[in-house]
């Protein structure tokens, strides 16, 4: 008895030394780390996912850099239904400290680390026969990461002209996995600087996607940025850096590629049964990720109208024969027996599901070949193309609107018509905000209602540039603050 | 068996008196003087000497020296008292008490006399909480023991309590104490499964020399509980029943009637446009929403347990029952539990038994907390008073701002958690006598199991129904298990030689927690059925969502445990411990932890004899080092890649940064305390100073957001908390017929950052309305001064630190810190009222000093949300030039960051009061029964506070919405025991 209780303890005592290292040695079995994150090329192509994942974060494609824009202008007015959770965004009254500026910031910036990760990482796996599939995956990366920090900087910097010297961006080109993160701490470059990155970039992503293994979207869908996309982002940016021949070349690429759509068809395109004049949508759709991207504006599952169309806008529009007008707005919609304010609201039915569905999921299509037309109009009208520019904006109306005489604006006529096509055309598509601060720098609302508070924004009003967040300021001296904050 | 007994202790007596001829014998009976029920095993001493314990029935029989003038009898629970030796026969009632220095405290590895004990422990006894009526047993500590802020956010039946033993004293880390239950580690959360009828006695251990024993664990304090265990005797039953009732408290915060609001919306401009028709017909409807979702909530628990069992195996079995339903509508606490502690000692050096636990309950929840428009705790303050909640036809009323109807969505909603707790362990004790005299071997296996069972409906009728996938309604369920298991193996000596005793132990421990969940939501509820059967399977419209998780950690540890004393007069112990956690690198992986402590019984010196009005006297002090590694990810030093899909495509995602650098933190505890008794043991006074600081904090180190990350958690800085705590107990008044006795318990804490990050910029670590920052303590207030409105134009008026008058909003200049949310002074007080049979106890708990941000306020002083219903007050907003208020004008863009929210955390509530009859010992016995007692229980009965709200208690010091306050309620009981 006594020498069997000795030698059990014995044996415990040691059985319990030898296991000891052991048992504090756990790994985790539903996340990977980095050593078996990234064991061949095919996790790489499949980590593209997660760049264009982060698209759709709310402080990305999921608000902020898409309705957000038109919330914020003359495109909407707030009504009674408002939870008035972006008050400070609508009365433009933000400050460094604003969750809408800070999320934006922070998801731009996701985007570029996990686009990165990628363009930094891939090459470990090249091999004598596999640089095209590189280039397509590489290329992809690249043409993101241009257009997170193009993205970025409209909001954060002030004079977005080609060479202007304005404050931007840092243009981050490390990953997490390369730089420390810890003391990363870059500088604003100014607004050329950064043009001349996602110049680089862009022409870097060409150079990739003219060798590639095999073509990057289906025929039916357009979810990944492709050639036709990445000339796409090349004529937005170019529109925005006042580069004319840059916007004509790059948007008769995308024009060519993908003629505009028909009437029948085009309220297709919002319901997400046509990718016609698609160039690059950001995909929504509830198994991945439930997100009502203009959810803030028209919730079609719970009927609420927190933001409508707004009137002054709707009556240039004929609601008879223009296809956009039902598109863009129904009056008196509601998904719920008993519409609320009867017929005075003006429903921004835009975004409101795939196919029948009205749930809000639908996809958002980033680029598409309506605004090419724009973009090419504006750019010819202002590199001495007038009637070229009339032409396109003519057969951008004849597409949209039936029995369409064709107009004939010169001068400033025109560019005023180029101005009200693009908020018929592009309403709800995120622009507005970003096109009255590229072009005349004012809002005027014109008779405001409970809950907007601010009627007018002048031109001066330190609004137009978005503050930095007082946070990354606070944990990187180097970042200066735009000027009124 | 018996006789046996009764030999061995005729020998043992025949043996003393062949050794001593001048002796006497002494016999009696010694009983309860409340219950007068027999105690046995109670010690009778002659000069710190046993001479021998009472047995089952009370009686006792010892022999002692013609010499001895004076025995002491002590019992554990009971006051000590001292017999004067006269005649031969002496029947004895001892008075429950609760500062006898011979107490045992249990440190969860040793029990120690309370004399031996160099730290900082608070015991709070199972009478002290015994039948209260609330599900979580945590929240029943609260202003129960010194150094312990305790506080529930939440009235929810089953809700748990945020427990801070002296001071937060970690950032991103656990703030939470370890729970040891009999030796085993459990969760800190969900007790709503656990039965606290079944514990004998809580112990809060707060200092170094107690702590430092949990090594890594016990930074945050440690709470060791021990069930009831029985006693060698008559088999004794007990049956406890209780009732009540529960209603919703006043509400602060008075909400605008319809003529109010009907007035106030006229006054903005009549947004609805009604005519004056539709106004005249709303003004006869004023719905109190409040109403229509509150209920009455009852508590029934009954509990039945049998205690007892002979010199060789004794056991406590219980059973019990406890269901709740809260004071809202569909929220309630079901609980059965069972509990087997058995003991056994197979001969006179081995002895093994087992403690076990089942709990079952089911939890139904109403979500809180929030800002959600679809929380019908939200919607009872966002209502119109005009609105109904059903049309004439019988169907929920669709509101005119779009607000969900919040009688809609609690009925067409439901939220319930299943649970079964286990806890249950197995222990062996070999004396080993035959290695070396006073060697023992001790092993301890238990496991914390925990097996959830989350179920969550949201018919298609309810608006969180309708924004779900496929817009038609939810079913989903989660199912989560944790498994914890805790081995404790130890070899002990202990050894008395002439006036020195001593005792070392070397121990290992293990624990490992494995964690696994797995859940689905369907969609489609478009059928009768309102369950899983519901949902549409197979449709592209209701894609269903599935979703698994699994982590581990765990922990090894040998360390020793040392105690000396000499003449039991000067105490010192000390114990070294190296712990090793997976969760940190394998460079940082382990750290050795120490504590050393001293005590000293001043009244036991000599040069004392003479000082008549104090009987005990004790100085102790301690240091050491204590670690917290829980609050953290499993795998919080790797970088972790995440599945993320798009277009059907699931790639790997980043999204934790490495630290390879992370380590344990750190807790410096210095505490000295002094204990005495006076006045004949009328009087109790404790005093502890102490001061903690934490190093290594785990903080978040600010990232340039460029990398796409905010921050890096990461082991800098520090953080201090200092304090005094303070105990008095005092005898008022004794008399025959009649007892007044007070307990007051008093702790102040200071915290302060004394280090952040390099990289932290000197106005702090900021959040929208709080700052962290060197100097001040954690959680400071960081707001902008709201100084009222301008009589002239209506804009309101901010306050620059520079004493400037401002009206232009600058959150990131004109912000500073107003006070702290963690109330730096907190405490409790009760006062015991005995006369005869009757019972009177009232029990105060407070806490003061802090000040609370009321985000719950702003939601209804916002003028933009005028199109739901609004604070009274709002109607005094600025109209025109010349108005006096400090309600600015409607159409200024609205601020909540501002001190206009701010408000005074202090309480003092009327915590528990009770009110008692015990059944005379002598009717007991002609009902036949062994005791009973009939009580009133009122818990949170009334509460005094400024805070515009239900409750001021929030755990931490900001109140988002939502707001379950603390159940009120009022209860009848019987114990009876046989």
């Amino acid at each position: 008895m006594k020498n069997m209780i000795k030698s059990s303890f014995a044996a415990l005592l040691i059985l319990t030394s030898i296991s000891c290292e052991k048992v504090v040695e756990k790994n985790p079995t539903h996340s990977a780390t980095l050593e078996n994150a990234f064991k061949s090329l095919s996790d790489f192509e499949t980590s593209l996912s997660s760049a264009y994942t982060s698209m759709r974060a709310v402080g990305y494609y999921g608000r902020n850099q898409s309705v957000l824009s038109d919330m914020m202008t003359d495109n909407l007015v707030q009504t009674p239904e408002s939870l008035v959770n972006f008050i400070e965004m609508t009365d433009w009254a933000f400050t460094p400290q604003n969750g809408t500026v800070v999320e934006t910031w922070l998801a731009g910036w996701s985007v570029i680390n996990n686009a990165n990760i990628i363009i930094n990482n891939i090459d470990q796996f090249k091999t004598a026969d596999n640089q095209t599939r590189i280039n397509r995956i590489k290329g992809q990366a690249i043409a993101i990461r241009a257009l997170a920090h193009f993205d970025l900087m409209k909001f954060f910097a002030d004079n977005l002209d080609r060479n202007s010297t304005s404050p931007a961006i840092p243009y981050v080109k490390l990953s997490v996995l390369e730089n420390s993160p810890a003391s990363f701490k870059p500088n604003r470059l100014t607004v050329k600087e950064v043009y001349d990155a996602i110049y680089e970039d862009i022409a870097a992503a060409r150079t990739a996607f003219a060798s590639i293994d095999r073509p990057i979207n289906p025929a039916t869908s357009r979810y990944y940025i492709d050639l036709v996309g990445l000339n796409a982002i090349h004529a937005r940016v170019a529109l925005y850096a006042k580069d004319w021949q840059t916007a004509i070349t790059s948007s008769t690429v995308v024009i060519n590629a993908l003629p505009l759509a028909n009437r029948t068809t085009f309220p297709n395109i919002w319901r997400d049964q046509s990718v016609n004049e698609v160039a690059f949508a950001s995909l929504f759709n509830t198994g991945e990720f439930l997100s009502r991207l203009a959810g803030d504006v028209f919730s079609p599952p719970i009927n609420r109208s927190q933001f409508e169309g707004n009137n002054s806008l709707f009556a240039t529009i004929d609601e008879a024969n223009d296809v956009r007008f039902n598109v863009n707005v129904r009056r008196g919609y509601a998904t719920t027996a008993s519409p609320l304010r009867g017929n005075n609201r003006l429903v921004v039915v835009k975004h409101l599901g795939k196919g029948m569905a009205l749930d809000g999921v639908v996809d958002w299509k980033a680029f598409r070949t309506g605004e090419m037309y724009l973009i090419r109009a504006e750019a010819r009208a202002n590199s001495n193309q007038a009637a070229l520019a009339l032409d396109d904006l003519n057969t951008l109306r004849a597409a949209r609107i039936n029995g369409f005489v064709n107009g004939t604006e010169t001068g400033a006529a025109l560019t005023n018509a180029i101005e009200l096509e693009r908020r018929k055309e592009l309403f709800m598509e995120g622009h507005r905000w970003l096109d009255l601060k590229r072009t005349t720098r004012t809002i005027n609302r014109g008779e405001i209602f409970a809950p907007t508070t601010q009627s007018v924004l002048t031109s001066n009003n330190r609004s137009w540039v978005w503050p930095i967040p007082q946070a990354e300021r606070d944990a990187n001296p180097n970042m200066s603050q735009n000027a009124g904050y | 068996m018996r006789k046996k007994l009764l030999l061995s202790f005729c020998a043992m007596v025949f043996a003393s008196l062949t050794l001593l001829a001048q002796n006497t014998t002494v016999t009696g009976k010694v009983t309860d003087s409340q219950t007068g029920t027999p105690l046995s095993g109670v010690t009778i001493s002659l000069n710190g000497k046993g001479l021998g314990v009472t047995k089952a029935d009370g009686t006792y029989s010892v022999v002692v020296p013609s010499s001895a003038k004076k025995l002491t009898l002590s019992y554990v629970g009971f006051d000590d008292q001292q017999i004067t030796v006269g005649s031969t026969s002496l029947n004895i009632k001892l008075v429950p008490g609760e500062k006898s220095l011979n107490e045992v405290v249990v440190t969860g590895y040793q029990a120690l006399q309370k004399r031996q004990v160099t730290g900082a422990i608070s015991t709070v006894k199972a009478e002290a909480f015994k039948n209260t009526p609330i599900g979580s047993f945590d929240q029943m500590l609260q202003g129960q023991a010194s150094g312990a802020l305790i506080q529930a956010n939440s009235g929810q039946p089953g809700a748990a309590a945020r427990v801070i033993i002296r001071g937060v004293g970690s950032v991103n880390g656990t703030t939470e104490p370890l729970y040891i239950l009999d030796g085993v580690q459990i969760s800190a959360a969900n007790f709503s499964s656990i039965n606290p009828n079944d514990f004998e006695s809580i112990s809060l251990l707060k200092d170094a020399s107690t702590t430092a024993q949990y090594g890594s664990r016990g930074a945050n304090g440690v709470i060791v509980i021990t069930s009831k265990q029985g006693k060698s005797g008559k088999t004794k039953f007990e049956y406890n029943a209780q009732y009540g009732q529960s209603r919703f408290p006043v509400n602060k915060l008075e909400l605008m009637n319809t003529n109010q609001k009907l007035d106030y919306e006229i006054a903005r401009g009549n947004p609805y446009g009604f005519t004056s028709t539709e106004i005249d017909s709303l003004r006869k409807i004023n719905t109190n929403w409040q109403d229509e979702i509150a209920q009455t909530g009852i508590t029934n628990n009954h509990q039945l347990s049998a205690s007892g069992g002979n010199e060789k195996t004794s056991f406590y079995v219980s059973g019990a029952l406890f269901n709740q339903t809260g004071t809202i509508q569909k929220t309630g606490l079901k609980r059965y539990s069972g509990r087997m502690n058995i003991t056994h000692s197979a001969n006179q050096n081995l002895k093994f038994g087992v403690n076990s636990y089942i709990g079952w309950s089911h939890f139904e929840n109403t979500t809180e907390n929030n800002t959600g428009i679809a929380s019908p705790l939200n919607a009872i303050r966002w209502a119109n008073p005009y609105e109904r909640p059903f049309t004439r036809t019988g169907g929920y009323q669709q509101f005119l701002s779009g607000q969900p109807n919040p009688v809609q969505d609690m009925n067409e909603t439901n939220r319930g958690t299943k649970e079964m707790k286990i806890i249950a362990s197995a222990f062996l004790e070999q004396k080993l006598p035959f290695i070396l005299d006073g060697l023992s071997f001790r092993t301890q296996w238990g496991v914390d199991y925990e097996d959830w069972d989350q179920t969550t409906l949201f018919t298609r009728f309810s608006v969180v129904g309708q924004g779900q996938t496929g817009n038609n309604g939810l079913y989903g369920k989660t199912s989560r298990k944790l498994t914890r298991y805790t081995g404790t193996t130890s070899l002990n000596y202990a050894k008395k030689i002439g006036d020195h005793d001593f005792s070392v132990g070397a121990y290992n421990e293990f624990v490992n927690r494995l964690f696994s969940s797995f859940g689905y939501n369907g969609f489609g509820l478009t059928g009768n059925f309102q369950n899983g059967a519901g949902i549409t399977n197979g449709s592209a419209t209701y894609i269903p969502s599935v979703s698994e998780n699994k982590t581990e950690n765990a922990l090894i540890s040998f360390f020793g445990i040392g105690s000396y004393s000499f003449k039991n007069k000067y105490f010192l112990n000390g114990s070294v411990r190296r712990d090793g956690s997976s969760r940190f690198g394998a460079n940082n992986r382990f750290a050795t932890f120490y504590t050393v402590g001293a005590g000293w019984m001043i009244s036991d010196e000599n040069f004392f004899k003479n000082v008549n009005f104090i009987e005990t006297l004790k100085l102790s002090t301690s240091y050491g080092t204590v670690g917290n590694q829980e609050g953290i990810g499993d795998f919080a030093s790797r970088e972790l890649f995440s599945n993320r899909t798009y277009a059907g495509v699931p790639g790997p995602g980043i999204n934790q940064l490495p630290n390879q650098e992370l380590t344990w933190e750190e807790r410096q505890k210095f505490n000295a305390g002094l204990n005495a008794t006076f006045l004949k043991g009328r009087v109790t006074f404790g005093v502890d100073f102490y001061n903690d600081i934490t190093n290594r904090l785990f903080l978040n180190n600010q990232l340039s957001r460029t990398t796409g990350f905010t921050s890096l958690n990461t082991n800098i800085g520090r953080v201090q908390n200092r304090g005094w705590e303070f105990t008095l107990i005092t005898e008022n008044i004794k008399t025959r017929d009649f007892r007044w006795t007070t307990n007051i318990n008093f702790t102040v804490n200071r915290n302060k950052i004394l280090e952040l990050t390099p990289t932290t910029p000197p106005i702090g670590i900021t959040t929208s309305t709080t700052v962290q920052r060197v100097g001040f303590p954690l959680n400071s207030n960081f707001l902008v001064k709201y100084e009222g409105v301008n009589p002239a134009n209506g804009n309101a008026i901010y306050r620059r630190p520079n004493g400037a008058l401002t009206e232009l909003f600058d959150d990131v200049n004109d912000r500073q810190i107003f006070g702290t949310r963690d109330a730096p002074y907190y405490g409790g007080f009760t006062n015991k009222f005995t006369y005869k049979s009757f019972e009177l106890s009232v029990f105060f708990s407070y806490l003061f000093g802090n000040l609370v941000f009321n985000n719950d306020r702003a939601n209804v002083e916002n003028p933009s949300y005028f199109f739901d219903n609004m604070w009274v007050e709002v109607a005094k907003e600025w109209r025109k030039p010349g108005d006096i208020t400090t309600i600015p004008r409607a159409n200024q863009t609205f601020r909540s960051n501002t001190t206009r929210f701010l408000e005074d955390g202090s309480f003092l509530r009327l915590r528990n009061l009770q009110f008692a009859y015990n059944v005379a010992p002598a009717t007991a016995k002609k009902l036949g029964i062994g005791s009973a007692r009939f009580f009133f229980m009122g818990e949170n009965l009334w509460t005094g506070s400024t805070f515009l709200g239900f409750d001021p208690e929030l755990s931490n010091g900001t109140l988002t919405g939502a707001q379950y306050p603390a159940l009120r309620t009022l209860t009848f009981g019987l114990s009876v025991g046989f």
